[in-house]
């Protein structure tokens, strides 16, 4: 079975030697840093940034255009309803900002394998509640995905055809009780992880080991981004005063 | 266990009347057709389900909601679909899971996991994540989770099922030497002849029970229960009723020595 990949590039990028620690830190300040810019230049200096630490990373281009083509119809949307309001220069700046929001995150989120990113989130105190929500999500989107794709091929392999249209009733009903079943299997199946959960000692907690070591390497790439987001912030309330 | 009872919650029946104790060291096998109740005996044994009528012990005490927790530290269990029981999205943090909550410090938890990932043949699956492994992989790993733990009794509810022909071998390979208490449900009695020396018949009550030899030879109790013999033993059956003196083997090299020795050359 075919699955979406999303740890694909993770391993191959420059990036990846990274403390996942280092580049969320480094990452999330750079965004909030983006989001603040209000001029022109610091934003088309930020966005070249971006593009600059994505073409080191080595993650392929059509990658990282099919990741953003995902964001493209928000940003798009939000520019456009700007230029009503407030015409061509301050939609276009929302455009860049956004942009350059999108692409930075999709820096973090593609050089680094999603385990390592829940791990860093947990040293970095997120609620332990939303990342072992992630993490059987994670987990368990394959398996869900899987079971679903089983029962499509045997819909198929008993020569049903319909559902491709909203008007088709009875293939509608068919997918209709498709997706139930899915929802009472995923039920049994969440009954039965948790039984194994408790065969293994769980208690509530999930714990886990981490061998994430901040290095020189780390220090220096966060205080490097750190540095030049202030620095472009700084230009931003500059040109403004 | 000692006259247990269980209905599930639509009130049907799964076991009753079941009496039985599985000693320290023994390699038990549970057979019985489909929904003969052997899943639950064994969810009972592991304390994840209590008995409406009856008392389950484990280690001389008597389970409890209360003590399950507790209990249930040294009792493995493995799980027939190996996608139930690897949570984690990584092989290695699925295998330390049970060490760490057990409570070993980070040094003894990697140790634990490496050795469990050695008994299953597993080393340098360690970043691999479970929905890129085959099932017989993932089956292993599952069984490399449990062992981690050090279990003093380990519950199998049919290990081999869907596996191929070379996944059984590797399996039974790493379920024989993996601990000493075995208790394996399963209706593949082939498997069962290999690896258990005693065997019980449950079919919703204990039919039978004995050394695996002896229930193998009571080929009307088997068919009642929708059993068979192994193949093994039926050749060797139907060599006896035509005169040959032959004694009856469970495993293939039991067969191929007790022939070597009757046969000329």
């Amino acid at each position: 079975m075919r699955h979406v990949t999303i740890d694909r590039y993770a391993s191959h990028s420059s990036f990846y030697r990274l403390d996942p620690r280092a580049k969320i830190i480094a990452i999330i300040f750079s965004v909030i840093v983006v989001a603040l810019l209000t001029d022109l230049l610091p934003l088309l200096i930020s966005l070249m940034l971006g593009i600059l630490l994505l073409l080191m990373s080595n993650i392929p281009i059509r990658h990282i255009f099919k990741r953003y083509a995902i964001a493209l119809p928000f940003l798009s949307f939000a520019s456009i309803s700007l230029y009503f309001y407030s015409g061509l220069l301050p939609s276009f700046a929302m455009f860049i900002r956004i942009s350059t929001c999108v692409l930075l995150l999709i820096l973090l989120s593609s050089t680094t394998p999603f385990f390592d990113l829940l791990k860093a989130s947990q040293h970095l105190k997120v609620p332990k509640l939303i990342l072992v929500l992630c993490m059987f999500l994670y987990r368990y989107i394959f398996v869900f995905t899987e079971e679903y794709q089983r029962m499509r091929i045997a819909r198929s392999a008993r020569a049903f055809s319909g559902g491709k249209h909203l008007l088709d009733k009875r293939g509608m009903q068919t997918i209709s009780s498709a997706c139930g079943m899915l929802l009472v299997r995923a039920y049994q199946r969440g009954i039965r992880i948790y039984d194994a959960l408790l065969c293994r000692g769980y208690d509530g907690e999930i714990r886990t080991l981490t061998s994430l070591r901040f290095k020189a390497f780390d220090y220096a790439f966060c205080a490097n981004l750190m540095m030049f987001s202030s620095f472009v912030l700084y230009v931003d309330r500059m040109v403004i005063v | 266990m000692e006259d247990v009872l269980f209905r599930y919650e639509d009130d049907t029946l799964a076991l009753k009347e079941v009496t039985l104790s599985i000693e320290k060291g023994e390699k038990v096998a549970i057979l019985g057709p489909n929904g003969a109740g052997k899943s639950t005996l064994l969810k009972l044994a592991a304390g994840l389900l209590f008995p409406d009528e009856g008392c389950v012990k484990l280690f001389g005490k008597k389970l409890a909601k209360k003590n399950a927790q507790n209990l249930r530290k040294k009792v493995g269990m493995l799980f027939q679909d190996p996608d139930d029981q690897i949570f984690m999205p990584k092989v290695w943090d699925d295998v330390a899971f049970g060490p760490i909550n057990l409570g070993y410090n980070e040094k003894e938890v990697r140790g634990l996991v490496q050795d469990a990932l050695k008994v299953t043949g597993l080393e340098g699956f360690e970043d691999r994540v479970p929905h890129h492994l085959s099932y017989g992989e993932k089956k292993r790993v599952a069984i490399a989770g449990i062992l981690a733990m050090k279990p003093e009794i380990l519950l199998l509810d049919e290990p081999t099922s869907n596996l191929d022909p070379k996944g059984r071998i590797e399996l039974m390979d790493i379920i024989k030497k993996s601990c000493e208490t075995l208790v394996i449900a399963t209706h593949d009695v082939n498997i069962a002849a290999q690896i258990a020396e005693r065997g019980i018949v449950l079919n919703k009550k204990v039919v039978a029970s004995g050394p695996i030899k002896r229930l193998f030879l009571d080929g009307e109790m088997l068919e009642q229960n929708n059993l068979d013999a192994p193949e093994n033993t039926k050749l060797f059956l139907s060599m006896r009723e035509s005169g040959y003196d032959l004694s009856l083997p469970l495993s293939t090299e039991d067969a191929v020595s007790e022939l070597k020795k009757k046969l000329p050359r």
